[in-house]
Protein backbone atom coordinates (compact mmCIF):
# COMPACT_ATOMS: atom_id res chain seq x y z
CA UNK A 1 0.00 0.00 0.00
CA UNK A 2 1.24 3.51 -0.89
CA UNK A 3 1.82 5.44 2.32
CA UNK A 4 1.02 9.14 2.54
CA UNK A 5 4.01 11.17 3.69
CA UNK A 6 3.70 12.99 7.02
CA UNK A 7 4.91 16.54 7.59
CA UNK A 8 5.39 18.54 10.76
CA UNK A 9 4.07 21.93 9.69
CA UNK A 10 3.67 23.93 12.89
CA UNK A 11 4.68 23.58 16.51
CA UNK A 12 5.09 25.42 19.80
CA UNK A 13 6.15 24.48 23.30
CA UNK A 14 6.53 25.73 26.84
CA UNK A 15 9.05 24.35 29.29
CA UNK A 16 11.24 25.67 32.08
CA UNK A 17 13.49 27.01 29.31
CA UNK A 18 10.65 29.09 27.85
CA UNK A 19 8.89 28.89 24.50
CA UNK A 20 10.41 27.09 21.53
CA UNK A 21 12.57 30.00 20.37
CA UNK A 22 13.86 30.57 23.91
CA UNK A 23 14.37 26.85 24.39
CA UNK A 24 16.56 26.53 21.30
CA UNK A 25 18.60 29.56 22.36
CA UNK A 26 19.08 27.92 25.74
CA UNK A 27 20.06 24.57 24.23
CA UNK A 28 22.67 26.10 21.91
CA UNK A 29 23.98 28.36 24.72
CA UNK A 30 23.98 25.41 27.17
CA UNK A 31 21.85 27.37 29.62
CA UNK A 32 19.68 25.10 31.76
CA UNK A 33 16.17 26.03 32.87
CA UNK A 34 16.41 23.79 35.95
CA UNK A 35 16.11 25.38 39.39
CA UNK A 36 16.93 23.90 42.77
CA UNK A 37 13.72 23.45 44.73
CA UNK A 38 12.51 22.34 48.15
CA UNK A 39 8.82 23.20 47.79
CA UNK A 40 7.73 19.60 47.10
CA UNK A 41 10.01 17.95 49.67
CA UNK A 42 11.01 20.21 52.54
CA UNK A 43 13.74 17.81 53.71
CA UNK A 44 15.25 17.21 50.28
CA UNK A 45 16.35 19.57 47.57
CA UNK A 46 15.82 18.57 43.97
CA UNK A 47 16.54 20.06 40.60
CA UNK A 48 13.12 20.67 39.01
CA UNK A 49 11.89 22.29 35.81
CA UNK A 50 8.94 24.61 36.33
CA UNK A 51 7.38 27.21 34.07
CA UNK A 52 5.65 29.05 36.93
CA UNK A 53 4.13 31.64 37.09
CA UNK A 54 2.52 30.44 33.84
CA UNK A 55 -0.63 28.50 34.82
CA UNK A 56 -0.72 25.01 33.31
CA UNK A 57 -4.17 24.83 31.70
CA UNK A 58 -4.07 28.43 30.43
CA UNK A 59 -0.66 27.71 28.94
CA UNK A 60 -1.99 24.52 27.36
CA UNK A 61 -4.55 26.55 25.42
CA UNK A 62 -2.05 29.30 24.55
CA UNK A 63 0.47 26.83 23.13
CA UNK A 64 -2.27 25.16 21.08
CA UNK A 65 -3.53 28.52 19.83
CA UNK A 66 0.02 29.40 18.77
CA UNK A 67 0.16 26.26 16.62
CA UNK A 68 -3.21 27.07 15.05
CA UNK A 69 -1.99 30.62 14.32
CA UNK A 70 1.13 29.27 12.57
CA UNK A 71 -0.83 26.75 10.51
CA UNK A 72 -2.81 26.99 7.28
CA UNK A 73 -5.96 25.94 9.17
CA UNK A 74 -8.72 28.35 10.20
CA UNK A 75 -9.80 26.00 13.00
CA UNK A 76 -9.32 22.43 14.21
CA UNK A 77 -12.75 21.13 13.11
CA UNK A 78 -11.16 18.69 10.63
CA UNK A 79 -8.22 17.80 12.89
CA UNK A 80 -7.78 14.79 15.17
CA UNK A 81 -6.26 15.57 18.58
CA UNK A 82 -3.97 12.96 20.14
CA UNK A 83 -2.72 13.82 23.62
CA UNK A 84 0.17 12.15 25.40
CA UNK A 85 0.23 12.60 29.16
CA UNK A 86 1.28 10.55 32.17
CA UNK A 87 -0.11 12.80 34.89
CA UNK A 88 -3.34 14.31 33.56
CA UNK A 89 -5.16 16.14 36.33
CA UNK A 90 -3.67 14.43 39.36
CA UNK A 91 -2.14 17.68 40.63
CA UNK A 92 -5.58 19.13 41.34
CA UNK A 93 -6.73 15.88 43.00
CA UNK A 94 -3.67 15.95 45.25
CA UNK A 95 -4.42 19.48 46.40
CA UNK A 96 -8.04 18.62 47.16
CA UNK A 97 -7.07 15.51 49.10
CA UNK A 98 -4.30 17.24 51.07
CA UNK A 99 -6.76 19.95 52.10
CA UNK A 100 -9.88 17.89 52.79
CA UNK A 101 -8.49 14.37 53.58
CA UNK A 102 -11.30 13.03 51.45
CA UNK A 103 -12.08 12.21 47.82
CA UNK A 104 -15.55 13.81 47.98
CA UNK A 105 -14.71 16.96 46.08
CA UNK A 106 -12.39 15.35 43.54
CA UNK A 107 -14.03 15.45 40.12
CA UNK A 108 -13.09 12.19 38.34
CA UNK A 109 -13.14 13.96 34.98
CA UNK A 110 -10.64 16.54 36.22
CA UNK A 111 -8.45 13.82 37.76
CA UNK A 112 -8.20 11.70 34.62
CA UNK A 113 -5.57 11.83 31.86
CA UNK A 114 -8.36 12.96 29.54
CA UNK A 115 -8.70 16.33 31.30
CA UNK A 116 -6.02 17.56 28.84
CA UNK A 117 -7.96 16.56 25.72
CA UNK A 118 -11.28 17.63 27.27
CA UNK A 119 -9.83 21.09 27.97
CA UNK A 120 -8.52 21.46 24.43
CA UNK A 121 -11.62 20.03 22.80
CA UNK A 122 -13.82 22.47 24.70
CA UNK A 123 -11.59 25.38 23.66
CA UNK A 124 -10.99 24.44 20.03
CA UNK A 125 -13.58 21.89 18.87
CA UNK A 126 -11.55 19.05 17.33
CA UNK A 127 -13.05 16.52 14.94
CA UNK A 128 -12.20 13.79 17.45
CA UNK A 129 -9.68 13.21 20.20
CA UNK A 130 -7.91 10.44 22.06
CA UNK A 131 -5.35 10.24 24.86
CA UNK A 132 -2.33 8.00 25.22
CA UNK A 133 -0.73 7.33 28.61
CA UNK A 134 2.35 5.14 28.53
CA UNK A 135 4.32 7.11 31.14
CA UNK A 136 7.38 8.80 29.60
CA UNK A 137 6.71 7.57 26.05
CA UNK A 138 3.15 8.95 26.00
CA UNK A 139 3.57 11.74 23.46
CA UNK A 140 6.17 9.83 21.42
CA UNK A 141 3.54 7.12 21.03
CA UNK A 142 0.99 9.81 20.16
CA UNK A 143 3.32 10.90 17.34
CA UNK A 144 3.69 7.30 16.17
CA UNK A 145 -0.08 6.83 16.01
CA UNK A 146 -0.55 10.17 14.24
CA UNK A 147 2.02 9.17 11.64
CA UNK A 148 0.29 5.85 11.00
CA UNK A 149 -3.15 7.46 10.66
CA UNK A 150 -1.86 9.97 8.09
CA UNK A 151 0.16 7.25 6.32
CA UNK A 152 -3.07 5.31 5.80
CA UNK A 153 -5.10 8.35 4.78
CA UNK A 154 -7.46 8.14 7.74
CA UNK A 155 -6.72 11.79 8.62
CA UNK A 156 -5.07 14.72 6.86
CA UNK A 157 -4.44 16.77 10.01
CA UNK A 158 -3.47 15.48 13.43
CA UNK A 159 -2.47 17.70 16.35
CA UNK A 160 -0.22 15.90 18.82
CA UNK A 161 0.00 17.47 22.26
CA UNK A 162 2.32 16.27 25.00
CA UNK A 163 1.50 17.81 28.36
CA UNK A 164 2.46 17.08 31.94
CA UNK A 165 2.47 19.36 34.98
CA UNK A 166 4.67 19.08 38.04
CA UNK A 167 2.94 17.40 40.97
CA UNK A 168 3.77 15.80 44.30
CA UNK A 169 3.14 12.27 43.04
CA UNK A 170 5.86 12.39 40.41
CA UNK A 171 8.42 14.45 42.32
CA UNK A 172 8.09 12.41 45.52
CA UNK A 173 7.67 9.17 43.56
CA UNK A 174 10.95 9.54 41.69
CA UNK A 175 12.58 10.51 45.00
CA UNK A 176 11.29 7.21 46.42
CA UNK A 177 12.96 5.39 43.56
CA UNK A 178 16.21 7.14 44.45
CA UNK A 179 16.73 8.61 40.99
CA UNK A 180 16.28 12.37 41.57
CA UNK A 181 19.24 14.69 41.24
CA UNK A 182 19.71 17.41 43.83
CA UNK A 183 21.31 19.54 41.11
CA UNK A 184 20.88 20.15 37.39
CA UNK A 185 21.04 16.70 35.80
CA UNK A 186 24.14 15.58 33.90
CA UNK A 187 23.10 13.05 31.25
CA UNK A 188 25.77 10.53 30.21
CA UNK A 189 28.25 11.92 32.76
CA UNK A 190 30.36 9.42 34.70
CA UNK A 191 29.03 9.28 38.27
CA UNK A 192 25.84 11.20 37.44
CA UNK A 193 23.37 11.71 40.26
CA UNK A 194 19.99 11.34 38.60
CA UNK A 195 17.15 13.11 36.81
CA UNK A 196 15.20 16.38 37.09
CA UNK A 197 11.40 16.11 37.03
CA UNK A 198 9.90 18.95 34.98
CA UNK A 199 6.70 20.19 33.45
CA UNK A 200 6.18 20.79 29.78
CA UNK A 201 3.67 21.37 27.02
CA UNK A 202 4.49 20.67 23.39
CA UNK A 203 2.14 20.69 20.40
CA UNK A 204 2.89 19.67 16.81
CA UNK A 205 0.58 19.81 13.81
CA UNK A 206 1.16 16.84 11.50
CA UNK A 207 -0.31 17.03 8.01
CA UNK A 208 -0.37 15.10 4.77
CA UNK A 209 0.58 18.25 2.86
CA UNK A 210 3.95 19.97 2.95
CA UNK A 211 5.11 23.56 2.85
CA UNK A 212 8.53 25.21 2.61
CA UNK A 213 8.99 25.09 6.37
CA UNK A 214 7.99 21.44 6.81
CA UNK A 215 10.07 18.76 8.47
CA UNK A 216 9.12 15.22 7.56
CA UNK A 217 8.15 12.63 10.15
CA UNK A 218 9.77 9.75 8.29
CA UNK A 219 9.25 6.79 10.57
CA UNK A 220 8.57 5.51 14.05
CA UNK A 221 8.32 2.31 16.01
CA UNK A 222 7.90 0.91 19.46
CA UNK A 223 9.03 -2.11 21.42
CA UNK A 224 8.82 -3.61 24.88
CA UNK A 225 11.78 -4.72 26.95
CA UNK A 226 9.74 -7.40 28.76
CA UNK A 227 12.50 -7.24 31.36
CA UNK A 228 11.55 -5.19 34.44
CA UNK A 229 8.97 -2.57 35.43
CA UNK A 230 11.47 0.25 35.88
CA UNK A 231 14.94 -0.97 34.95
CA UNK A 232 15.81 -1.17 31.27
CA UNK A 233 17.13 -4.34 29.67
CA UNK A 234 20.88 -4.07 30.42
CA UNK A 235 21.68 -5.53 27.00
CA UNK A 236 19.65 -2.70 25.42
CA UNK A 237 17.64 -5.10 23.29
CA UNK A 238 14.42 -3.08 23.49
CA UNK A 239 16.11 0.24 22.72
CA UNK A 240 18.03 -1.19 19.76
CA UNK A 241 14.93 -2.94 18.46
CA UNK A 242 12.74 0.16 18.40
CA UNK A 243 15.43 2.27 16.68
CA UNK A 244 15.96 -0.47 14.09
CA UNK A 245 12.23 -0.77 13.43
CA UNK A 246 11.89 3.01 13.12
CA UNK A 247 14.69 3.02 10.54
CA UNK A 248 12.94 0.27 8.61
CA UNK A 249 9.65 2.19 8.79
CA UNK A 250 11.43 5.27 7.44
CA UNK A 251 13.17 3.30 4.70
CA UNK A 252 16.56 4.51 5.95
CA UNK A 253 19.92 2.93 6.59
CA UNK A 254 21.71 3.16 9.91
CA UNK A 255 24.35 5.52 8.51
CA UNK A 256 21.66 7.97 7.34
CA UNK A 257 21.15 9.20 10.91
CA UNK A 258 23.04 12.46 11.52
CA UNK A 259 22.04 13.15 15.14
CA UNK A 260 20.45 11.22 18.00
CA UNK A 261 18.25 13.20 20.37
CA UNK A 262 18.60 10.88 23.32
CA UNK A 263 16.05 10.10 26.00
CA UNK A 264 19.01 10.71 28.35
CA UNK A 265 17.26 11.23 31.66
CA UNK A 266 20.45 11.42 33.70
CA UNK A 267 19.70 8.25 35.68
CA UNK A 268 22.38 5.60 35.96
CA UNK A 269 20.33 2.86 34.33
CA UNK A 270 18.74 4.77 31.45
CA UNK A 271 21.85 6.52 30.19
CA UNK A 272 24.12 3.49 30.40
CA UNK A 273 21.69 1.37 28.41
CA UNK A 274 20.84 4.07 25.86
CA UNK A 275 24.54 4.78 25.24
CA UNK A 276 25.11 1.06 24.77
CA UNK A 277 22.21 0.90 22.31
CA UNK A 278 23.48 3.84 20.26
CA UNK A 279 27.07 2.57 20.37
CA UNK A 280 25.93 -0.87 19.21
CA UNK A 281 23.55 0.20 16.46
CA UNK A 282 25.13 3.34 15.02
CA UNK A 283 28.63 2.22 14.14
CA UNK A 284 29.22 5.49 12.22
CA UNK A 285 29.10 7.24 15.61
CA UNK A 286 26.67 10.14 14.98
CA UNK A 287 26.52 12.97 17.56
CA UNK A 288 24.09 12.33 20.38
CA UNK A 289 22.87 14.56 23.19
CA UNK A 290 20.14 14.74 25.77
CA UNK A 291 18.37 18.09 25.98
CA UNK A 292 16.95 17.12 29.38
CA UNK A 293 19.95 18.91 30.86
CA UNK A 294 18.12 22.07 29.70
CA UNK A 295 14.44 21.13 30.08
CA UNK A 296 14.48 18.42 32.73
CA UNK A 297 12.39 15.33 32.13
CA UNK A 298 8.91 16.47 31.15
CA UNK A 299 7.63 12.87 31.44
CA UNK A 300 4.64 12.34 29.12
CA UNK A 301 5.41 15.57 27.28
CA UNK A 302 9.04 14.66 26.59
CA UNK A 303 8.50 12.85 23.30
CA UNK A 304 6.63 15.80 21.78
CA UNK A 305 9.00 18.40 23.24
CA UNK A 306 12.03 16.55 21.92
CA UNK A 307 10.31 16.09 18.56
CA UNK A 308 10.15 19.88 18.33
CA UNK A 309 13.84 20.12 19.30
CA UNK A 310 14.66 17.53 16.62
CA UNK A 311 12.75 19.55 14.00
CA UNK A 312 14.61 22.70 15.05
CA UNK A 313 17.98 20.93 14.86
CA UNK A 314 17.14 19.98 11.27
CA UNK A 315 15.88 23.46 10.36
CA UNK A 316 18.87 25.23 11.92
CA UNK A 317 21.38 22.58 10.75
CA UNK A 318 23.07 22.88 14.14
CA UNK A 319 23.87 20.03 16.49
CA UNK A 320 22.57 20.43 20.06
CA UNK A 321 25.49 20.03 22.47
CA UNK A 322 25.50 17.90 25.59
CA UNK A 323 25.15 20.42 28.41
CA UNK A 324 26.75 19.67 31.79
CA UNK A 325 29.08 16.99 30.50
CA UNK A 326 32.56 16.85 31.99
CA UNK A 327 33.56 13.23 31.59
CA UNK A 328 31.44 10.76 29.64
CA UNK A 329 30.73 7.39 31.22
CA UNK A 330 30.79 5.74 27.79
CA UNK A 331 33.63 7.16 25.73
CA UNK A 332 32.56 5.24 22.62
CA UNK A 333 29.53 7.46 21.94
CA UNK A 334 29.90 10.86 20.31
CA UNK A 335 28.66 13.43 22.84
CA UNK A 336 29.40 16.91 21.41
CA UNK A 337 30.54 19.42 24.01
CA UNK A 338 29.75 22.46 21.88
CA UNK A 339 27.17 23.62 19.31
CA UNK A 340 28.29 23.23 15.72
CA UNK A 341 26.84 23.53 12.23
CA UNK A 342 26.79 20.53 9.94
CA UNK A 343 24.58 18.89 7.35
CA UNK A 344 21.70 17.21 9.17
CA UNK A 345 19.26 15.22 7.08
CA UNK A 346 17.87 12.76 9.61
CA UNK A 347 17.42 12.77 13.38
CA UNK A 348 16.21 9.96 15.61
CA UNK A 349 14.53 10.92 18.88
CA UNK A 350 14.23 8.27 21.59
CA UNK A 351 11.75 7.92 24.42
CA UNK A 352 11.80 5.16 27.03
CA UNK A 353 9.36 4.54 29.87
CA UNK A 354 8.36 2.47 32.88
CA UNK A 355 7.20 -0.96 31.89
CA UNK A 356 10.04 -1.21 29.38
CA UNK A 357 8.03 0.81 26.86
CA UNK A 358 10.33 2.14 24.08
CA UNK A 359 9.57 4.46 21.16
CA UNK A 360 11.80 5.96 18.48
CA UNK A 361 10.71 8.64 16.02
CA UNK A 362 12.72 9.75 12.98
CA UNK A 363 12.52 13.23 11.46
CA UNK A 364 14.02 14.30 8.15
CA UNK A 365 14.82 17.41 6.14
CA UNK A 366 12.56 17.90 3.12
CA UNK A 367 13.71 15.98 0.05
CA UNK B 1 -11.92 5.33 7.59
CA UNK B 2 -13.46 1.94 8.36
CA UNK B 3 -11.76 -1.43 7.89
CA UNK B 4 -12.82 -4.99 8.58
CA UNK B 5 -11.51 -7.30 11.30
CA UNK B 6 -12.09 -10.83 12.50
CA UNK B 7 -12.94 -10.95 16.19
CA UNK B 8 -11.45 -14.32 17.05
CA UNK B 9 -11.83 -14.32 20.82
CA UNK B 10 -13.64 -12.31 23.46
CA UNK B 11 -13.70 -12.27 27.25
CA UNK B 12 -15.14 -10.20 30.05
CA UNK B 13 -15.30 -10.10 33.83
CA UNK B 14 -17.20 -7.91 36.28
CA UNK B 15 -17.35 -8.07 40.09
CA UNK B 16 -19.11 -5.79 42.55
CA UNK B 17 -16.07 -5.98 44.82
CA UNK B 18 -12.77 -7.83 44.45
CA UNK B 19 -12.74 -10.46 41.69
CA UNK B 20 -11.80 -13.64 43.55
CA UNK B 21 -11.54 -16.07 40.63
CA UNK B 22 -8.87 -14.68 38.34
CA UNK B 23 -6.87 -17.94 38.35
CA UNK B 24 -3.62 -16.10 39.13
CA UNK B 25 -1.70 -19.13 40.45
CA UNK B 26 -2.04 -20.97 37.16
CA UNK B 27 -1.61 -17.94 34.90
CA UNK B 28 1.30 -16.41 36.85
CA UNK B 29 3.17 -19.34 38.39
CA UNK B 30 6.14 -17.26 39.60
CA UNK B 31 5.19 -16.10 43.08
CA UNK B 32 7.42 -13.00 43.11
CA UNK B 33 5.85 -11.68 39.94
CA UNK B 34 2.36 -12.66 41.03
CA UNK B 35 2.71 -10.79 44.32
CA UNK B 36 3.64 -7.57 42.53
CA UNK B 37 0.65 -7.57 40.17
CA UNK B 38 -1.82 -4.75 40.64
CA UNK B 39 -5.54 -5.49 40.52
CA UNK B 40 -5.63 -4.06 37.00
CA UNK B 41 -2.75 -6.32 35.98
CA UNK B 42 -4.51 -9.38 37.42
CA UNK B 43 -7.62 -8.59 35.38
CA UNK B 44 -5.44 -7.96 32.33
CA UNK B 45 -3.60 -11.29 32.46
CA UNK B 46 -6.84 -13.14 33.22
CA UNK B 47 -8.58 -11.66 30.18
CA UNK B 48 -5.53 -12.21 27.94
CA UNK B 49 -5.44 -15.85 29.06
CA UNK B 50 -9.14 -16.21 28.29
CA UNK B 51 -8.39 -14.87 24.81
CA UNK B 52 -5.44 -17.32 24.49
CA UNK B 53 -3.16 -14.42 23.60
CA UNK B 54 0.49 -14.34 24.67
CA UNK B 55 2.44 -12.70 21.84
CA UNK B 56 1.78 -9.62 19.72
CA UNK B 57 0.79 -5.99 19.91
CA UNK B 58 -1.41 -4.98 22.83
CA UNK B 59 -3.69 -1.97 23.26
CA UNK B 60 -4.90 -1.46 26.80
CA UNK B 61 -7.34 1.12 28.11
CA UNK B 62 -8.39 2.48 31.47
CA UNK B 63 -10.09 5.75 32.29
CA UNK B 64 -8.73 5.93 35.83
CA UNK B 65 -5.61 3.76 35.77
CA UNK B 66 -4.01 2.31 38.88
CA UNK B 67 -6.25 3.78 41.58
CA UNK B 68 -4.83 1.81 44.53
CA UNK B 69 -1.23 2.78 43.77
CA UNK B 70 -2.23 6.41 43.23
CA UNK B 71 -4.19 6.48 46.50
CA UNK B 72 -1.28 4.85 48.37
CA UNK B 73 1.16 7.48 47.08
CA UNK B 74 -1.03 10.50 47.78
CA UNK B 75 -1.93 9.09 51.21
CA UNK B 76 1.74 8.58 52.08
CA UNK B 77 2.66 12.11 51.00
CA UNK B 78 -0.21 13.54 53.04
CA UNK B 79 0.86 11.54 56.09
CA UNK B 80 4.51 12.50 55.57
CA UNK B 81 5.38 8.82 55.29
CA UNK B 82 7.79 7.16 52.85
CA UNK B 83 6.35 6.30 49.45
CA UNK B 84 6.63 2.68 48.41
CA UNK B 85 8.84 2.47 45.29
CA UNK B 86 6.64 -0.41 44.14
CA UNK B 87 3.53 1.76 44.47
CA UNK B 88 5.17 4.43 42.33
CA UNK B 89 6.34 2.05 39.60
CA UNK B 90 2.86 0.50 39.62
CA UNK B 91 1.08 3.85 39.35
CA UNK B 92 1.55 4.45 35.61
CA UNK B 93 -1.33 3.73 33.26
CA UNK B 94 0.65 1.12 31.30
CA UNK B 95 1.31 -0.99 34.41
CA UNK B 96 -1.18 -3.75 33.59
CA UNK B 97 -0.04 -4.46 30.01
CA UNK B 98 3.59 -4.13 31.09
CA UNK B 99 3.14 -6.96 33.59
CA UNK B 100 1.53 -8.93 30.76
CA UNK B 101 4.65 -8.32 28.64
CA UNK B 102 6.89 -9.41 31.54
CA UNK B 103 4.84 -12.56 32.09
CA UNK B 104 4.99 -13.69 28.47
CA UNK B 105 8.29 -12.06 27.40
CA UNK B 106 6.24 -10.24 24.80
CA UNK B 107 8.50 -7.61 23.18
CA UNK B 108 5.88 -6.14 20.86
CA UNK B 109 4.43 -2.62 20.99
CA UNK B 110 2.18 -1.84 23.92
CA UNK B 111 -0.07 1.22 23.92
CA UNK B 112 -2.32 2.48 26.67
CA UNK B 113 -5.33 4.69 26.04
CA UNK B 114 -7.02 6.80 28.71
CA UNK B 115 -9.82 8.87 27.23
CA UNK B 116 -12.40 9.05 30.01
CA UNK B 117 -15.79 7.64 28.99
CA UNK B 118 -14.47 7.28 25.41
CA UNK B 119 -11.63 4.98 26.48
CA UNK B 120 -12.85 1.72 24.96
CA UNK B 121 -14.06 3.47 21.78
CA UNK B 122 -10.52 4.81 21.39
CA UNK B 123 -9.01 1.42 22.28
CA UNK B 124 -11.02 -0.08 19.42
CA UNK B 125 -9.77 2.63 17.04
CA UNK B 126 -6.18 2.32 18.19
CA UNK B 127 -6.32 -1.47 18.16
CA UNK B 128 -7.73 -1.42 14.64
CA UNK B 129 -4.86 0.85 13.54
CA UNK B 130 -2.29 -1.39 15.21
CA UNK B 131 -3.78 -4.47 13.54
CA UNK B 132 -3.83 -2.86 10.10
CA UNK B 133 -0.26 -1.57 10.35
CA UNK B 134 1.13 -4.89 11.62
CA UNK B 135 -1.14 -7.20 9.61
CA UNK B 136 -1.31 -9.39 12.72
CA UNK B 137 -3.66 -10.27 15.54
CA UNK B 138 -3.79 -7.58 18.26
CA UNK B 139 -5.11 -7.92 21.82
CA UNK B 140 -7.41 -5.19 23.12
CA UNK B 141 -8.17 -4.97 26.84
CA UNK B 142 -10.09 -2.37 28.80
CA UNK B 143 -10.43 -2.56 32.55
CA UNK B 144 -11.24 -0.51 35.61
CA UNK B 145 -10.10 -1.48 39.11
CA UNK B 146 -11.46 1.09 41.55
CA UNK B 147 -12.06 -1.15 44.55
CA UNK B 148 -10.21 1.06 47.03
CA UNK B 149 -11.27 2.31 50.47
CA UNK B 150 -13.69 5.28 50.35
CA UNK B 151 -14.22 5.03 46.59
CA UNK B 152 -17.94 5.53 47.24
CA UNK B 153 -17.09 9.20 47.87
CA UNK B 154 -16.53 9.68 44.13
CA UNK B 155 -17.83 6.62 42.31
CA UNK B 156 -21.02 7.40 40.47
CA UNK B 157 -20.23 5.51 37.28
CA UNK B 158 -20.23 1.78 38.02
CA UNK B 159 -21.66 -0.98 40.21
CA UNK B 160 -18.66 -3.16 39.34
CA UNK B 161 -15.56 -2.03 41.21
CA UNK B 162 -13.44 -4.49 39.23
CA UNK B 163 -14.28 -5.16 35.63
CA UNK B 164 -12.74 -5.70 32.25
CA UNK B 165 -13.40 -6.66 28.66
CA UNK B 166 -11.08 -8.05 26.00
CA UNK B 167 -11.04 -9.18 22.39
CA UNK B 168 -8.59 -9.91 19.63
CA UNK B 169 -8.68 -8.27 16.20
CA UNK B 170 -7.13 -9.55 12.98
CA UNK B 171 -7.39 -7.51 9.78
CA UNK B 172 -9.29 -9.18 6.98
CA UNK B 173 -10.52 -8.57 3.45
CA UNK B 174 -13.74 -10.47 4.24
CA UNK B 175 -17.02 -8.55 4.26
CA UNK B 176 -18.35 -7.54 7.66
CA UNK B 177 -21.07 -9.98 8.77
CA UNK B 178 -21.79 -8.74 12.28
CA UNK B 179 -23.51 -5.52 13.23
CA UNK B 180 -22.40 -3.71 16.35
CA UNK B 181 -25.33 -2.23 18.25
CA UNK B 182 -24.53 0.71 20.49
CA UNK B 183 -26.03 0.10 23.92
CA UNK B 184 -26.02 1.49 27.44
CA UNK B 185 -24.39 -1.18 29.59
CA UNK B 186 -25.99 -0.01 32.80
CA UNK B 187 -23.91 -0.85 35.85
CA UNK B 188 -20.65 -1.00 33.92
CA UNK B 189 -18.21 1.91 33.72
CA UNK B 190 -18.94 3.90 30.53
CA UNK B 191 -15.25 3.58 29.66
CA UNK B 192 -15.94 -0.10 28.83
CA UNK B 193 -19.18 0.32 26.88
CA UNK B 194 -17.90 0.46 23.29
CA UNK B 195 -15.90 -2.74 23.71
CA UNK B 196 -18.81 -4.39 25.48
CA UNK B 197 -20.88 -3.55 22.38
CA UNK B 198 -18.40 -5.48 20.20
CA UNK B 199 -18.15 -8.40 22.61
CA UNK B 200 -21.94 -8.61 22.89
CA UNK B 201 -22.22 -8.75 19.10
CA UNK B 202 -19.42 -11.29 18.63
CA UNK B 203 -19.25 -13.56 21.68
CA UNK B 204 -21.63 -16.21 20.35
CA UNK B 205 -20.44 -16.06 16.75
CA UNK B 206 -17.15 -17.75 15.93
CA UNK B 207 -15.00 -15.72 13.54
CA UNK B 208 -17.33 -12.72 13.45
CA UNK B 209 -16.22 -10.00 11.05
CA UNK B 210 -16.85 -6.41 12.11
CA UNK B 211 -16.18 -3.03 10.52
CA UNK B 212 -14.28 -0.65 12.80
CA UNK B 213 -13.27 2.98 12.49
CA UNK B 214 -9.54 3.74 12.64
Amino acid sequence: MQKNRVFVNAYESLSCAGNTAELMEAIYAKKSGITIDTSYMSEHQAGLGSFAPHEFFSSLKEVTQAVLDQSDLSDFSETLLIVGSSVGGIGKSEQTFFKEKSYKNIDPKEHAISVISDTLDTAFGFKDSRSISTACTSSANALMLAQRLINLGAYKNVLVVGADALCYTTVCGFQALGVLSTQQCTPFQAGREGMNVAEGIAALLLQATQNEESVELCGSAGSSDAFHMTNPDPEAGGAISCMQKALTDAGLKIEDIDYVNAHGTGTQANDAVEALAVETLFTHNPPMSSTKAITGHTLGAAGALEAIISCEVIKQQRIAPQTSLQEAENSKVNLPRETYETKIDYVVSNSFAFGGNNTSVIFGALK
Amino acid sequence: MKMNFVVKTTAKVACEGKCESLDEKRIVPKMMLRRRLTRGARIMVYLADACAFTEGRVVYGSAYGEMQATADIVGAIDANEPISPTAFQNSVYNTAPSYFSLLHKNKNEILTVSSGDDTSRNVLQTGALQAVTSGEEVLLVCSEAINIPNIEEVNTCTEYLESGVALTLTPTTQEADTEIVVQKHTGHAPSLWAMLDVVTACESKEGAVVALEL
